[in-house]
């Protein structure tokens, strides 16, 4: 259990994250916030890239930071920004981290090649990265996260580059590791979180604004999503004028998805639909 | 161990590793093989007076005063003295008894003569020159009263206080080593004559201040690539956080300062053969570097060396070997200080090197009142700029016999509380 209790951060005179207090159990925990709410503060803090300004982070009740190499073997982290050497290969890259994840060097062998296979990228494992698109530089990096076998997974917007079919597989990925294991995730693309996130922590203000499960969520939302179509002519008064959440143009007509707060200046073509995630995060964010 | 192996293979592969030590291999031995050659002009060769020094030792010994190496030395005289009246027969078709009248004659026609020819009037020369050198040696010291001089020095300079107590102090401690090397017998030991040799001027002033040099270059850019590796490819922040963490600091520092300290080892232990295979010193170890012939210009003219005690050729050179070594480290450890404040390759270069240039001119600007100019020169920095005087006499006012203790001691100590607050501040510090 990784326990976050009271922990502030600030950079000088401004204050990134609040008096926060989570708990992190086993499971996948969705971090969702716009950017500079301090996703990737509050992840560096758990792999303790940073430290806190106020309260602390605890393991199973112990303090991180006097646990040393004992907690972050436990830890498996891919960062928001992600550097690579670029005259190595996939296999020297995770050969250097397995070293430095202190892993014995013919089981690190193993662990690499099959790691290569699942992200896809048994074909090129002795290629030089500096040749690689950035969606494989990214699976790399998935591949290093994933390579001590770690108990914690800290993944700061890890499908940024990937395609649709390497999302897919990734999230494939992840609801297989993450049994009996802590996978912390954070997105901007809520379709990822979506159908893996046990729990969905959301981060408002500096603060934590809501730590639920998906369906909570989205039940919060319940009567608050609708659907309807409006002539084209209308569409830019009609957007100007209400939360939209998607706009789409059909023959004649402008299809849209909004958000709305009670019924009063609701178009009766409109029709509530169930709400789901993005619809969420659009409403909650909508002043930011 | 396995993370300290990458770290090696790392600096190893580093393409301006391999190219530098290749760079600065080819110009020492440039530096040798011009100095072998004697392309500097025509009138001597420097390693063949060299040789033919070393080959009258292996004949005469090098005991100048013994009843044997007189009466040997006699007969090497002779015969090269035979030689040149040969030499000058056949190139002349003249006779003649006077050494100069067939020297000078000879020497103006060098341009004519044909290599081995001028080789044969280099060692005829060489030996003849000896003889006078060996007659005159004791003008060296003998005459020669360094107290007195001291005084002369204070008085026309109008020194006082601090710096006048120096110099009478190294005056004194130098006026009591002559009267050791005349009376335990270096002032009788063969050595190359400087004039002639340049043998100390050139391995010590300008090889191994070359070697020190390179050295400290390639393990300062060592020591800056390795320690901010990770932040120059963005990785930090996946090394920083794994099992090993930032303890990785640790086996950083350790491979580039092994490697640094390789870095000499493999210039001197291809540089150093190839000049003692040109330059043959084979029966000259073991005479005294304080000899009254090893006199060469000098930044303060013609002075010989005089050793702090008395050092032969050999335990000379191991020493200089030691002190390039230990030069090394502190270059290497202040580098790491450096670096691991600034973690910028560049910016951290810039700064060393304005920091070296800047402790180098520190002791001139300071009030000599004070004994701050003498403690501050005792810096790596300084001890490279006089490279060829090392655990000897060079600047009056600057040298001592502990000079390389106080340098260490101080330096070691600086770098050491600049690496702790470094580290303290590395492991506290957000990533």
């Amino acid at each position: 259990m990784l326990t976050v209790q009271n922990v502030t951060k600030r950079f000088g005179s401004f204050t990134a994250l609040e008096d926060i207090n989570l708990e992190f159990g086993k499971g996948v925990y969705g971090l969702l916030a716009p950017n500079g709410a301090g996703k990737t503060t509050l992840m560096k803090m758990i792999v303790t890239l940073l430290f806190p300004t106020k309260g602390r982070i605890l393991c199973d009740g112990k303090e991180i930071l006097s646990m040393g190499e004992s907690y972050r073997e436990k830890i498996g982290y891919l960062p928001q920004e992600f550097g690579y050497y670029r005259n190595d290969s996939p296999r020297q890259y995770l050969r250097y981290l397995g070293a430095l994840k202190g892993l014995e060097r013919r089981a690190a062998e193993v662990r690499i090649d099959g790691l290569l296979e699942k992200v896809g990228l048994a074909d090129v494992k002795d290629k030089k990265m500096k040749k690689f698109s950035g969606g494989m530089v990214q699976r790399v990096g998935i591949a290093q996260a994933l390579l001590g076998n770690p108990e914690i997974l800290v993944l700061d917007e890890p499908t940024a580059g990937l395609d649709p079919k390497e999302r897919a597989r990734f999230r494939n990925l992840i609801s297989e590791f993450s049994k009996d294991r802590t996978v912390i995730l954070s997105t901007h693309i809520v379709s990822d979180i979506e159908s893996v996130a046990n729990r969905i922590v959301m981060l408002k203000d500096h603060s934590v604004y809501c730590d639920t499960d998906c369906s909570s969520l989205c039940g919060m939302m319940g009567g608050k999503v609708f659907e309807c179509s409006v002539p084209q002519k209308d569409a830019d008064s009609f957007e100007m004028s209400h939360l939209v959440i998607s706009r789409r143009e059909e023959t004649g007509q402008t299809h849209f998805r909004f958000a709305q707060d009670g019924e009063k200046g609701l178009p009766p073509q409109a029709k509530p639909v169930q709400p789901d995630l993005e619809d969420v995060f659009l409403y909650i964010y909508r002043e930011d | 161990m396995r993370v300290f192996i990458c770290q090696l293979k790392r600096i190893f592969r580093a393409p301006f590793f391999l190219g530098l030590l290749a760079v600065f291999l080819a110009f020492d031995l440039y530096l040798v093989f011009s100095e072998a050659s004697g392309h500097k002009n025509d009138w001597e060769n420097c390693r063949r007076s060299v040789n033919m020094v070393n080959s009258v030792a292996e004949e005469t010994g090098t005991k100048i005063n013994s009843t044997d190496f007189k009466k040997k030395f006699a007969v090497v005289l002779d015969s090269h003295k035979r030689d040149l009246k040969s030499f000058y027969h056949q190139k002349t078709g003249k006779e003649s008894d006077d050494l100069s009248v067939m020297l000078d004659n000879l020497e103006g026609n060098i341009y004519q003569m044909t290599r081995g020819e001028k080789n044969r009037l280099y060692d005829d020369t060489t030996v003849l020159n000896m003889e006078n050198i060996l007659q005159n040696r004791f003008g060296v010291y003998r005459n020669t009263d360094f107290k007195k001089d001291g005084e002369t020095y204070i008085h026309e300079e109008k020194l006082e206080g601090f710096q006048a107590e120096f110099i009478r102090k190294n005056s004194a401690a130098l006026q009591s080593r002559v009267k050791e090397i005349e009376t335990d017998g270096e002032e009788d030991e063969l050595y190359f004559p400087g004039n002639m040799c340049r043998t100390h001027g050139f391995l010590y002033g300008i090889l191994f201040r070359a070697l020190v040099f390179e050295s400290a270059l390639l393990g300062v850019l060592i020591m800056m690539y390795i320690v901010n590796f990770e932040f120059m490819h963005g990785t930090q922040a996946l090394a920083y956080s794994s099992r090993r963490g930032r303890k990785l600091a640790t086996n950083q520092f350790g491979a580039a300062f092994i490697s640094g300290l390789l870095v000499p080892a493999l210039l001197m232990a291809v540089v150093l053969p190839a000049y003692f295979a040109l330059f043959n010193f084979s029966n000259l170890w073991n005479v005294s570097v304080s000899s009254p012939l090893n006199v060469e210009m000098s930044g303060i003219g013609f002075f010989p060396v005089i050793t702090w005690t008395r050092m032969t050729v050999l335990q000379y050179l191991w020493a200089t070997i030691g002190i390039a070594f230990a030069l090394q480290a502190v270059f290497c450890l202040l580098a790491f200080a450096v670096a691991v404040f600034f973690r910028n390759n560049y910016a951290g270069f810039i700064i060393y090197a304005i920091l070296s240039m800047g402790i180098i001119m520190i002791p001139e600007r300071l009030p000599w009142s004070t004994p701050l100019p003498v403690i501050t020169a005792a810096n790596p920095f300084t001890a490279w700029k006089n490279c060829g005087s090392w655990l000897a006499l060079s600047e009056p006012t600057l040298t001592y016999p502990t000079y390389f203790p106080v340098l260490f001691l101080l330096w070691g100590a600086i770098a050491a509380v600049v690496i702790f607050f470094g580290v303290r501040r590395f492991r506290r510090a957000d990533l």
